[in-house]
């Protein structure tokens, strides 16, 4: 704990909803932009994520983003959190990352996750029910590929011998696994290196999972999607950015991320999104005390990041909360786990 | 007590939703939804949702369906946890229903949440050239001609002398013999579809956590066969009652529900 170094990231989807008040084209800009921003003002990781058909222009491109934020960054981790690996070509993924590893120095990161949206799966031609099967043998193939060994499987869902996958990077991306069903949480305990966790859920049920498979808490790794709003006036903070909230969540919920649509309720405004949801509302005071307590407890996390801004939310807005954060927030905790000083619980 | 309309009859059914998932009791063959009437009680006071049903031709549902296929049965079973909207479905099939909950299961997709064979006759009830386990194709076309020249006795001398290892006294094989005996001989030809079915394709379309239970004395079904289901199930755990013949939810009740509880609760 001592020499514990934990980054803190941002999170991007480069949503656009209607009525749009930008072109995609400077969305992409402004967010890129932003990101080498951040890099200066010593945020540690960017983080994608992935999903398609969307009418707002959910990122269903995160590995082509993560190559352009590797030419304008030096020193930020790049990673997904995370890519629906049951849609994917296994191999050509392997591919894709090895190619940003190679790109990036290193620094790049595969997270990927099961996906629950019907119309993913149609058009890609995969079924839901085949999740488990194409997740684990999607990361054998990844492993194998990234190893320099050809590829050898005989699968239920792929079929591949002596397949020589190339490039073989120097430094193999880690491979984080996301989910929220303790089925998925075990998954990431046995076959990860690591956790992606959203909203603080399942932490406890990594860390028992690990332990069930027999292995030390210092091998577990959680890299913590965390949906706070951090900002100096959160009430206003709210107030001001509670209907791009809102679409953000009730959409998950639509998808089914939270269960199957149309059992799970949508939030009927934002403050019972804001109440109910995954977010927590924070001053830098909170902020602080809340990060160190749950860094803390689970010394397994090594990365927490933040939604950059929410969808249809300006960049410039986004960046008030992360001049905030970066000013009033990061440099307290980061000294807080650095010298162990007990810290006010809010 | 509801009936659920399915390819010109009706199929009889009894559901009693609490929470998530709902375990779903698919009897086997020529019986009917009262044999699971212990695991029933069992699984309500655990606070579990249940759902049973008899097959087409058995107990209350109608007797006069011209398919009795497991393909018949297998889709029954899939539209009624349709009609019941059931998106977290637990599949648990005892002898030929075991092969009724895989095709259920393959048709539902990610609508199960868990799979359960309890001594079920899947993937195969025969062996064949590249399938070692279970009797003769042949012998089950005898089995069907001695049960329709005389299915009193035959059913008696099943219940009696065939299902059971451990002993579990007259009452209860003389209860599993009347219930047997309100299955109309129409469905005999279910238990023919079993010479040749094969689904060993099906199980690996089923994804599904599994939980698979072989009586160890188990005549009917053999534990080779549970034991070859759970090896190529994508990820099943296999539970061996060692003393059991062919009906461990009636020999050894406690056990048997202490490990479907058991999975269940992991789902």
């Amino acid at each position: 704990m001592q020499h514990r170094n934990v980054n803190f990231g941002l999170w991007y989807d480069f949503r656009n909803p209607a009525p749009r008040a930008v072109t995609f084209e400077a969305l992409y800009r402004a967010s890129l932009e932003q990101i080498v921003w951040a890099e200066s003002l010593g945020f540690d990781s960017v983080w994608l994520t992935e999903h398609h058909f969307c009418d707002d222009g959910y990122a269903p491109s995160p590995l082509v983003i993560a190559a352009a934020i590797g030419e304008r960054t030096k020193r930020m981790r790049i990673g997904t959190n995370l890519m629906l690996l049951p849609l994917a070509d296994p191999v050509r993924l392997a591919e894709d990352a090895a190619t940003l590893s190679i790109l990036t120095g290193g620094r790049f990161d595969l997270g990927v996750g099961l996906g629950y949206r019907q119309l993913e799966f149609d058009y890609f031609g995969r079924k839901l029910a085949h999740r488990p099967s194409l997740m684990e043998e999607g990361v054998a193939i990844l492993r194998q590929a990234w190893s320099g060994k050809p590829v050898t499987i005989a699968g239920r869902r792929y079929a591949i011998k002596e397949l020589p996958v190339t490039p073989v990077p120097s430094v193999a991306p880690r491979l984080f696994m996301g989910g929220m069903a303790p089925v998925a949480i075990e998954r990431a305990a046995r076959l990860g290196d690591g956790f992606l966790s959203t909203g603080g859920i399942g932490h406890d049920v990594y860390v028992n999972a690990m332990k069930a498979q027999g292995k030390p808490r210092s091998e577990g790794v959680i890299c913590a999607g965390n949906w706070s709003i951090i900002a100096a006036d959160p009430e206003a903070e709210a107030a001001k950015i509670g209907a791009h909230v809102l679409y953000q969540v009730n959409q998950y919920v639509a998808w089914g991320a939270f269960g199957p649509p149309g059992e799970v309720p949508q939030f009927a405004d934002a403050r019972a999104a804001i109440a109910g949801g995954l977010y927590e509302l924070l001053d830098a005071d909170a902020a602080v005390a809340h990060l160190v307590k749950m860094l803390r407890e689970y010394p397994e996390i090594v990365d927490v990041h933040f939604w950059a801004q929410f969808p249809g939310e300006p960049v410039a807005s986004g960046s008030i909360r992360m001049e905030y954060m970066a000013r009033d927030v990061l440099p307290r905790v980061r000294a807080a786990l650095r010298d162990q000083t007990p810290v006010e619980e809010a | 007590m509801a009936y659920l309309s399915v390819d010109g009859g009706r199929i009889y059914f009894e559901h009693c939703p609490v929470g998530r998932l709902t375990v779903v009791l698919s009897h086997g063959w020529g019986m009917g939804a009262r044999v699971w009437d212990g695991t029933v009680a069992f699984l309500q006071d655990a606070g579990v949702g249940v759902l049973t049903y008899d097959h087409r031709g058995c107990g209350a549902s109608d007797k006069d369906f011209r398919d009795v296929s497991i393909e018949a049965l297998g889709s029954d079973l899939a539209r009624l946890c349709e009609h019941l909207n059931l998106s977290a479905a637990v599949l648990n099939g005892w002898s030929l229903g075991g092969a009724v909950v895989v095709n259920a299961a393959a048709r539902l997709g990610s609508a199960v949440a868990g799979l359960v064979s309890t001594c079920g006759a899947t993937p195969r009830f025969t062996r064949c050239a590249d399938f070692a386990h279970g009797g003769a194709p042949e012998d089950v076309a005898a089995t069907v001609a001695a049960l329709r020249a005389d299915r009193v006795n035959f059913l008696k001398t099943l219940y009696f002398q065939g299902v059971f290892a451990r002993d579990v006294g007259d009452d209860i094989k003389h209860w599993c013999w009347q219930i047997a005996l309100q299955t109309s001989p129409a469905a005999d030809a279910s238990l023919g579809a079993l010479a040749t079915l094969d689904q060993r394709a099906l199980l690996d379309e089923i994804d599904a956590p599994a939980l698979v239970v072989v009586g160890g004395r188990d005549t009917v079904v053999t534990p080779e066969i549970g034991r070859a289901a759970a090896t190529q199930l994508r990820s099943a755990e296999l539970i061996e009652m060692a003393d059991c013949g062919h009906a461990p939810f009636l020999e050894d009740p406690a056990s048997y529900n202490a490990a479907l509880l058991r999975f269940i609760r992991g789902l």
